[in-house]
């Protein structure tokens, strides 16, 4: 049996490889605790590491997809690309980790051994195939989170939001466990392969009782992603971790779930039937939830990274929208949009977080007449902003067109209306920062340390795609779109 | 019908009898023996050779004053030493003291709970332990109850790990953790004289494990929970009379239970003594008897290596009994398992 | 049938201690005496309030207990499953790599010092 899972040693070479790093930063760290060959062990390690992993995910790509331990993990292109983009998501967050102040001196190397184990969970809910692996998916990357989350020790905010990520969190892993045990009770397997044949021979009563558990299933992965209603736990989280914490849970437990999401729709809801019609309207109502709620309240926020977390809710909403569709369009509009949406936070998030460094807040006024002072950063601040808002020419924009013809495409009329209302209802609060950047007169002339050459090169190397993908957009769009999901 | 009823109320009479019988055939030679260590006599005025004082101890705190103390939480108070005494005597109900027998065309298994479970029951038992003690230093509301009471918790709980770990090497080896199945596994020779005992298929278990039930029973040399000229009595200072006793006697029959689990996973459990086969071979139906005589023959030599280390060893000081059961036991348990492992394994293949 | 006759071994086991209980309660001397009612304190009045914080070290030692606890139940079936199963290679490396993560684990334990009682 064990020849069997050393035969396909090299789709799952990724997983071996993080977890080798997991390991290896882990006993790097207890070797040299107190030096400073610590850090830069652990910096060279953990770049070498995560490039690694990228490289070997760029070779899987080619591969043909496979079912690997015994049937319990898929590795096709679509989950292969959602990892690529995890990767480059942890390799940003943990950048802006050693540049930033949030994290303490002593903690950064703590940081970065938990973002690696955050990213093999968001893997193993990327490639599941089995309920048994999206629930070790969804676990792992939980309970590491809800300690990164009150990686401040001293600041009270930053343990409210690991005390209520932990609460939130385990309640709703006990939710998910119950729907999954009720699914397991009908459809009498937790593999999901050959699971549209199961779904198609049930008869209704056992649908009245699947529906609900799907609900419950939902709730689990909505948590997750933050999708409304399961989101109450969202703006506190990401406003009291240390800003390159909230970074990584902008990027990482979202792609994860929504990718999970994406494989149980396609596996699932392939065939149409009154389960499908129930889920796809879940899916939608709360689609479309997601977006205005996370926008209108977004509005009147004071604070830019509360501002930018309830940004980040409507945007899995927009993401969530492009899985109604159930069909290739849909996960190549979706994967598109979750590139486009890497680099924007990523932006986003490094310029908040070098602000707040300096001056120990994130206010909306902190950013007064920024382009007088960095020209620069408050030009990729705004090109960002544009694109978040979805003005064309900017990366923005054709994610969310792709997402509102696929919508249209298949006749989601009104959540295509509802997509583009909110984005003229998000033009608000993005443009204000722009507002205020390029209109008001600067506040003080002092130097912000952290605006130094290397991450000005750094910020402006992760603006160009999304300056470059609203224009020359098909060769992305070609590969978001060879992203397809395997139905055994 | 009636003959499972008989054959329930005789097993849990016997297995139930047999250990708190002995009770106070223990306390005496405690006693008696911790004089003797000590070159001095014990108590031998009460009766002849002084054997009925465990008699006259009973009789004395059963006539004490119930203080009833106002400051402690009522209800948890008196549960306490319920809770101890209960858990301890459950461990008691899944050994065996011979092998299964054919009586009257049925087939008898000598234990009080037979289940897919064998060994482990005892094991899960056991650890329940700690709740009583706990229970006790809560619920005296008293600052040296509940820091000794913490403390104890802690050390029992440190060292199930080694014990856990001498535990999975063992079934390991025998393959399966009914107590029969080890029993049988245990009984005869090799080279004709070595009887063929775990504890000598693995001595570095027998050893983690033996360390491993004093700390358990919080005896000596672990008794810091209890000890005198430290805190007092730990989180037994608010407890007098009977409640004491009940605390006491569960001290005790854990560690008769511990004894026996020791006893069946490295030295046989009631597989014959060395010499009685001769008996047994003569009269088969005297076979049940002469396993029982021998498991209780090495139980009691095991109760009595209890006493004697008792007064031979000083008392370990809390930080060192932490490390060692951390930073010490732990490792060796580990190394042990992947050693034993690897060595089954790469003989095999 | 074995739960029957654990249910009868349980509930004479609860019975005996009540009862040793009760006995002494009925038949030992009441007495009303104020000085025996306080909390004891090596004979001093006593000083501040029972429950006060503990040192964090023994929640660690309980979380960590669980852990390696945990990773021991995993074993156990493991153990008895090694014996008869058809291929045993497997079982041997599956052993191997479980350890290897858990001796990782508990490398970092003992080096960050968590579990170190200072005297």
């Amino acid at each position: 049996m064990y020849l069997n899972y050393l035969a396909n040693i090299s789709r799952y070479i990724p997983e071996i490889l993080l977890v080798g790093l997991m390991v290896g930063l882990i006993l790097i760290e207890t070797t040299y605790k107190e030096d400073d060959k610590n850090k830069r062990y652990i910096f060279i390690a953990a770049i070498v590491g995560l490039i690694a992993t990228f490289v070997s995910l760029v070779a899987n790509l080619s591969g043909k997809p496979e079912a690997i331990f015994s049937n319990s993990m898929i590795i096709d292109p679509f989950s292969t690309s959602m990892k690529m983009i995890m990767v480059l998501g942890t390799l940003g967050s943990y950048y802006l980790s050693t540049i930033s102040k949030d994290v303490y001196e002593s903690l950064k190397t703590e940081f970065i051994i938990m973002a690696v184990g955050i990213l093999i969970g968001g893997f193993i809910l990327a490639s599941a195939n089995n309920m048994l692996m999206i629930f070790i998916g969804i676990e792992t990357l939980s309970i590491l989170s809800y300690v990164m989350a009150s990686l401040k020790k001293n600041d009270e905010r930053s343990s409210e939001a690991g005390l209520k990520y932990a609460l939130y969190g385990g309640i709703s892993s006990g939710l998910m466990l119950f729907g999954m045990s009720h699914m397991f009770g009908v459809l009498g397997t937790i593999q999901f392969s050959g699971m549209a044949a199961t779904i198609a021979t049930l008869d209704k009563a056992q649908m009245l009782i699947l529906m609900p558990s799907f609900v419950l299933f939902f709730a689990g992965i909505g948590y997750k992603i933050a999708a409304v209603p399961f989101h109450m736990w969202s703006p506190d989280v990401y406003e009291g971790s240390p800003t390159p914490v909230t970074t990584l849970f902008a990027i990482v437990p979202k792609l994860a779930g929504i990718a999970a999401l994406i494989r149980v729709t396609m596996i699932f809801f392939a065939t149409p039937g009154p389960l499908r019609v129930g889920w796809v309207g879940l899916v939608m109502v709360i689609a479309a939830l997601t977006m205005t709620v996370g926008n209108i309240t977004a509005i009147g926020q004071k604070s830019v990274k509360r501002m930018l977390a309830y940004s980040s809710i409507s945007h899995a909403g927009i993401m969530l929208a492009g899985l109604v569709m159930i069909n290739e369009i849909g996960i190549r509009a979706v994967v598109f949009y979750a590139i486009t949406y890497l680099f924007m936070t990523l932006v986003a998030f490094y310029i908040t977080s070098i602000v707040q460094d300096k001056y120990g807040n994130d206010h909306f006024d902190r950013f007064q007449g920024l382009i007088y002072r960095y020209p620069f950063m408050a030009v990729m601040m705004t090109v960002v902003m544009l694109s978040l808002t979805g003005l064309p020419p900017l990366a923005g924009f054709v994610g969310k067109y792709n997402i509102i013809v696929a919508l249209i495409n298949s006749r989601n009329f009104t959540l295509a209306i509802i997509l583009v209302l909110n984005s003229v209802i998000s033009a608000y609060y993005y443009l204000k920062i722009v507002r205020l950047m390029t209109l008001k007169p600067q506040e003080s002339n002092e130097k912000i340390e952290g605006f130094g050459f290397l991450n000005q090169l750094i910020i402006v190397a992760m603006t160009v795609p999304v300056l470059t993908l609203g224009i020359f957009w098909e060769n992305v769009m070609a590969f978001a779109g060879s992203a397809k999901v395997f139905i055994q | 019908m009636l003959e499972a009823i008989i054959e329930i109320l005789l097993k849990t009479a016997v297995i139930l009898a047999l250990p708190l019988g002995a009770l106070p055939i223990i306390i005496h030679v405690e006693r008696r023996g911790a004089a003797f260590i000590q070159k001095r006599l014990g108590p031998n005025r009460v009766g002849p050779l002084g054997l009925l004082q465990p008699l006259a101890d009973v009789a004395k705190f059963m006539f004490k004053e119930e203080v009833h103390p106002s400051h402690v939480r009522p209800f948890f108070y008196t549960a306490a030493p319920v809770v101890a005494l209960v858990v301890a005597i459950l461990p008691l109900a899944c050994i065996p003291i011979f092998a299964p027998i054919e009586i009257f065309g049925r087939s008898v298994y000598p234990e009080v709970f037979k289940s897919d479970m064998g060994i482990f029951f005892a094991f899960a038992a056991s650890a329940l332990g700690s709740y009583g003690i706990l229970l006790a230093g809560w619920a005296s509301n008293n600052k040296y109850s509940m820091l000794g009471a913490i403390r104890a918790c802690a050390q029992m709980v440190s060292y199930e790990l080694s014990l856990s770990t001498s535990l999975v090497a063992m079934i390991f080896l025998y393959g399966s953790n009914d107590i029969h199945v080890m029993v049988a596994e245990q009984t005869g020779y090799w080279f004709g004289f070595l009887p063929k005992w775990g504890f000598f298929l693995q001595p570095v278990a027998a050893m983690l494990f033996l360390i491993g039930i004093f700390a358990e029973s919080n005896r000596l040399p672990f008794d810091l929970a209890e000890g005198e000229s430290e805190i007092v009595a730990g989180y037994h200072i608010e407890y007098s009379s009977m409640k004491f006793a009940l605390f006491f006697m569960a001290e005790y029959i854990h560690m008769i239970a511990l004894s026996a689990l020791f006893i069946i996973m490295f030295f046989g459990g009631y597989s014959l003594l060395p010499g009685m086969e001769l008996i047994a071979d003569r009269i088969p139906a005297s076979l049940a008897i002469l396993q029982a005589l021998s498991l209780i023959i090495k139980v009691a030599s095991m109760i009595w290596f209890f006493v004697w280390v008792r007064w031979s060893f000083p008392r370990f000081r809390y930080d060192q009994l932490m490390n060692l059961g951390w930073e010490r036991l732990l490792p060796i348990g580990i190394a042990n398992l992947i050693v034993t492992v690897l060595f089954v394994y790469f003989r095999n293949h | 049938m074995e739960f029957a006759s654990f249910a009868v071994f349980f509930i004479i086991a609860c019975t005996l201690s009540a009862v040793l209980l009760g006995i002494s309660s009925l038949l030992g001397q009441k007495r009303k005496a104020i000085r025996e009612m306080d909390i004891y304190e090596s004979g001093v009045n006593p000083v501040g309030s029972a429950t006060r914080q503990y040192d964090i070290k023994f929640f660690l030692t309980a979380i960590l207990f669980l852990l390696f606890d945990v990773e021991i139940v995993f074993l156990l079936p493991w153990a008895m499953a090694y014996n008869g199963a058809p291929d045993q290679t497997f079982m041997m490396w599956g052993f191997v790599f479980f350890m290897a993560i858990l001796l990782v684990g508990y490398i970092f334990v003992i080096n960050s010092k968590a579990l170190k009682w200072e005297e």
